[in-house]
């Protein structure tokens, strides 16, 4: 079956960024904002390596992850062209299509406080006209052609393979039979994060609200088992400012109801509703004097549920692994919740296996990143290691009550400091920032033959 | 063909050795290109613009077309030289001022008092009048010209000064009075091209803005004004109006046969007497009707070697007493496929690819200089100084640093604050790139 699909050779393009200017022009976007960006192997041009360009805009996958990954259901496809397009009055502005796309398609417009991205110019494609873009293209290196399903290939250097996706882009890539200079092969430095990465200065309302849903699960964990006595107000107190925060990071505010409408595809909106199921009937379970078995269970599956979906939710495809082979993070809200289940109904083996469980992961996380040249950060470990567990299991297992609240405290500051790290350490995946480690890799190949041949 | 003994013996005398010394281009690679060019048929060469700014390049752009001529590259399908190609310039004559001042020396040599090269210091030499005023259209000679500073200095010793422009450019802001200038779409015109020899039409599409007048419109109202006679105003100048312009360039192409504006309307017209392979004939415009690879005429007009042959340019690390000691870095100053000189500069548009001035420095070069990838640098050698963004780029030949021409002061990279007002050995050209200059990190 024949599609719609971009087609760009990347022997033919000189990167003059023509197609980037048509996309502004043509859809009169703000000037730093054009949906079609071109980036540049080997900008620097190391005589060794070959400088080539890509030039990518929206790949209006079949298996588009940015329309599964969209809370408010603000994503459509057009059936005839297979243009995928945004509601902007359906968009909330969460930035989670961002992170789900590995081609850094969606971008957040600031002024707006939506998304936006590339609509294959879609009333021209209707009008029997070529995209823009393509349409200013001089050298012929970008067009938008009917291509078979089996033609379309997508492996590039800048990309990472989202075969699986379906992308309706065809990439022809450099030819590597084309001679480069030769000579000095030195060594690159590592690149630095990739721009439009996750950080936790910008994501800190996340982090907050990442940690308070587990602790609230644990608390009422606690409660059910009668380790604790929790009173409604505080309950819902912390349950509102959690979600306050949650709320304080979406472009527009107002519209933060949809962000349940995708829950049938939507792990973010999972998340969501299984946040307001839990509040809902934490709240009925604290106000009726004597809860029904049935009741317990639904609150702590609700909790649970959210936990899996907090977990559930940055797993896109947009968003590198943080350590590769790790599927686990130490900071994973579902094994968080354990921990401080375990601690709040004072269970020593729940706590303890809980304990070793994340201690392996973060120690087995920090020696994979210490091997990709990623700073250490010996004191954020310390603090970690040492709040998270050395100083609560030390003043718990003293046994005496008074230090027992202040072990919990400890619990909590070493999970938020790994909660911190990672946000931290997450990347969106942009090709741009792909294209730089690419470049290492492949001076770092070209190193090995250099001394293989020496 | 003239000279071939003559030049086959100075050949003779210049070794790849030697080459390879002047060049730093290691002899196996000379080599290689020599048996390239030797075994291949035909030939074309595409020297480009950038080699027409040094003090030398007539003489290398004459070493090249030898090159050719002893290859048997000339006069045939595919075999050549692509520069420039003028053939479609009908207009020149009617454009040029020296159309209108003939030259009165009487070797016939055509010279201006003023030179392209050395406008600020020539400016300021006239004494026989002082100049008092100028007037400046399509051009932005302060960023452009070379010696930026001299031109400064020469502009603001003006009693008075008319610049013609679309934008408030660092020449506009010299200007006592600053005339807003009509676009390239709202006036009709004849046009030719450097890179084909097609001649076009290039229609009007919209009305100037506000007040704008056409400066053919300017001339004409001011002609008027200093009571210059109507008839004769008539002569030379199109009349305002869609309808005037269109006479006048009707009346200019009467001249060649073939070419009206109705049959330019259907589509673009080769240039009348265009050759489509140069030199077909083997009939050529020197003295002696041959090819001459020794030409009096050279020495004549231009003092030069009557062969083509290597001179080292004035300012050179290999050229004692220009400077190299203190200053011991080439700037070369090309133009960016983002603008035109310094045209389209300032519109947002291009600053979306083309944010602000880079120097672009070898990464060895940089790091004996402790210069960091961003850094900021000054650039500077006794004619000037401006400082810009260090962009580490291992495909600069070290020993050198480029910044794109075009740049306005008030980006602060204006790149001929450095350059010298000096012309090159053939042809009235500016030696932009003959320019030692010095790099230090910006503390």
């Amino acid at each position: 079956m024949k599609r719609l699909a971009f087609h760009f050779d990347q022997n033919r393009c000189t990167g003059c960024h023509a197609c980037q200017l048509a996309c502004t022009i043509e859809n009169e976007l703000p000037l730093t904002e054009s949906w079609r960006h071109v980036v540049t192997f080997n900008p620097r041009r190391r005589l060794e390596l070959p400088v080539f360009h890509l030039s990518l805009a929206c790949n209006h996958c079949a298996h588009a992850p940015c329309v599964n990954a969209c809370p408010a259901l603000a994503f459509s496809r057009d059936p005839v062209t297979g243009t995928v397009l945004i509601d902007g009055s359906r968009c909330i502005g969460c930035r989670y299509c961002s992170w789900a796309c590995p081609y850094d398609a969606p971008r957040f417009n600031g002024r707006r406080g939506l998304m936006s991205k590339c609509t294959f110019c879609n009333e021209r494609l209707h009008a029997g006209l070529a995209p823009a873009c393509a349409a200013a293209c001089p050298t012929g290196a970008l067009a938008a052609t009917s291509l078979e399903e089996r033609d379309l290939t997508v492996r590039s250097v800048g990309l990472l393979d989202g075969r699986a996706l379906r992308p309706a882009v065809s990439i022809v890539p450099w030819d590597a039979a084309q001679r480069t200079a030769g000579g000095g092969v030195g060594e690159l430095p590592r690149p630095g994060a990739s721009p439009s990465r996750i950080t936790v200065q910008s994501e800190w309302p996340l982090a907050a609200f990442t940690l308070a849903v587990p602790t609230l699960v644990a608390l009422m964990t606690a409660q059910v088992v009668d380790a604790l006595a929790l009173t409604i107000w505080p309950f819902l107190g912390a349950a509102l400012l959690a979600t306050v925060l949650s709320v304080s990071h979406l472009g527009r505010k107002l519209g933060a109801w949809r962000a349940v409408l995708g829950v049938r595809t939507s792990w973010l909106s999972r998340e969501v509703a299984g946040f307001a199921a839990f509040v809902a009937l934490g709240t009925v379970r604290l106000i009726v004097p004597t809860p029904p078995p049935v009741l317990d269970a639904a609150t702590l599956a609700a909790g649970v549920a959210t936990l899996v979906a907090i977990d559930r939710v940055y797993r896109v495809h947009g968003i590198a692994v943080t350590s590769p082979g790790w599927s686990w993070h130490s900071a994973s809200a579902l094994l968080t919740g354990i921990l401080l289940a375990g601690v709040l109904v004072r269970s020593v083996p729940l706590a303890a296996a809980a304990g070793v469980v994340k201690i392996l992961l973060y120690v087995g996380r920090k020696v994979a990143r210490h091997g990709e040249d990623r700073p250490l950060r010996p004191v954020v470990s310390a603090m970690r290691l040492g709040l998270g567990f050395v100083l609560p299991a030390t003043l718990w297992l003293s046994e005496e009550a008074g230090l027992y609240w202040p072990a919990v405290v400890s619990v909590l500051a070493g999970e938020a400091v790994d909660r911190g790290e990672f946000y931290d350490e997450l990347e969106v995946a942009t090709p741009a920032w792909q294209m730089e480690l690419d470049l290492l890799a492949a001076s770092r190949d070209r190193s090995r033959v250099e001394e293989g041949a020496a | 063909m003239l000279g071939f003994e003559q030049f086959a013996s100075a050949v003779r005398d210049l070794s790849p050795e030697r080459a390879a010394g002047i060049a730093e281009v290691p002899v196996e690679q000379i080599e290689r290109l020599a048996d390239l060019i030797g075994r291949t048929r035909p030939v074309t060469l595409c020297p480009g613009f950038g080699m027409q700014r040094y003090t030398n390049s007539g003489q290398t752009m004459r070493s090249l077309l030898a090159l050719l001529v002893i290859t048997g590259n000339v006069g045939r399908p595919g075999a050549g030289w692509a520069y420039a190609n003028l053939q479609s310039h009908i207009f020149d004559s009617v454009k040029d001022p020296i159309a209108f001042f003939p030259p009165t020396e009487p070797d016939g040599i055509a010279r201006v008092s003023i030179s392209t090269a050395r406008l600020g210091r020539d400016m300021l030499a006239q004494r026989d009048p002082p100049l008092a005023m100028a007037w400046i259209e399509r051009g932005n000679p302060i960023t452009q010209n070379p010696e930026t500073n001299a031109v400064l200095t020469a502009l603001r010793s003006l009693e008075f000064v008319v610049v013609v422009d679309q934008f408030l450019t660092d020449t506009a802001r010299e200007a006592d009075i600053v005339l807003p200038a009509k676009t390239l779409f709202e006036q009709s015109d004849v046009i030719g091209a450097y890179w084909h020899p097609y001649i076009q039409l290039k229609q009007k599409m919209l009305d100037p803005p506000g007040e704008v007048k056409p400066e053919s419109e300017v001339y004409w109202l001011l002609a008027h004004r200093l009571a210059i006679d109507p008839v004769a105003i008539r002569q030379v100048m199109p009349e305002p109006g869609d309808d005037g312009i269109e006479a006048y360039l009707e009346r200019r192409l009467s001249a060649f046969t073939g070419v009206t504006l109705a049959r330019l309307r259907e589509g673009p017209v080769l240039a009348p007497g265009c050759q489509e392979v140069a030199f077909a004939d083997l009939v050529f415009p020197t003295p002696s009707g041959r090819i001459e690879l020794w030409s009096e005429d050279a020495r004549c007009r231009w003092g030069v070697d009557p062969l083509p042959s290597y001179v080292e340019p004035e300012e050179s690390l290999r050229q004692p007493g220009s400077g190299g000691d203190r200053y011991p870095l080439y700037l070369m100053t090309p133009n960016t496929k983002n603008r035109i000189h310094s045209q389209f500069n300032n519109l947002a548009m291009i600053r979306q690819v083309s944010p602000a001035p880079i120097a672009q420095l070898h990464p060895d070069d940089a790091r004996a200089r402790g210069i960091p990838d961003g850094g900021l640098i000054r650039i500077f050698n006794d004619r000037g100084a401006f400082e810009v963004t260090a962009r580490l780029d291992a495909g600069i030949r070290p020993g050198c640093v480029a910044v794109a021409n075009g740049w306005w002061i008030a980006d602060g990279a204006a790149v001929n604050r450095c350059s010298l007002g000096r012309e090159t050995d053939i042809g009235y050209g500016a030696a932009f790139h003959d320019t030692l200059v010095a790099v230090e990190l910006v503390e």
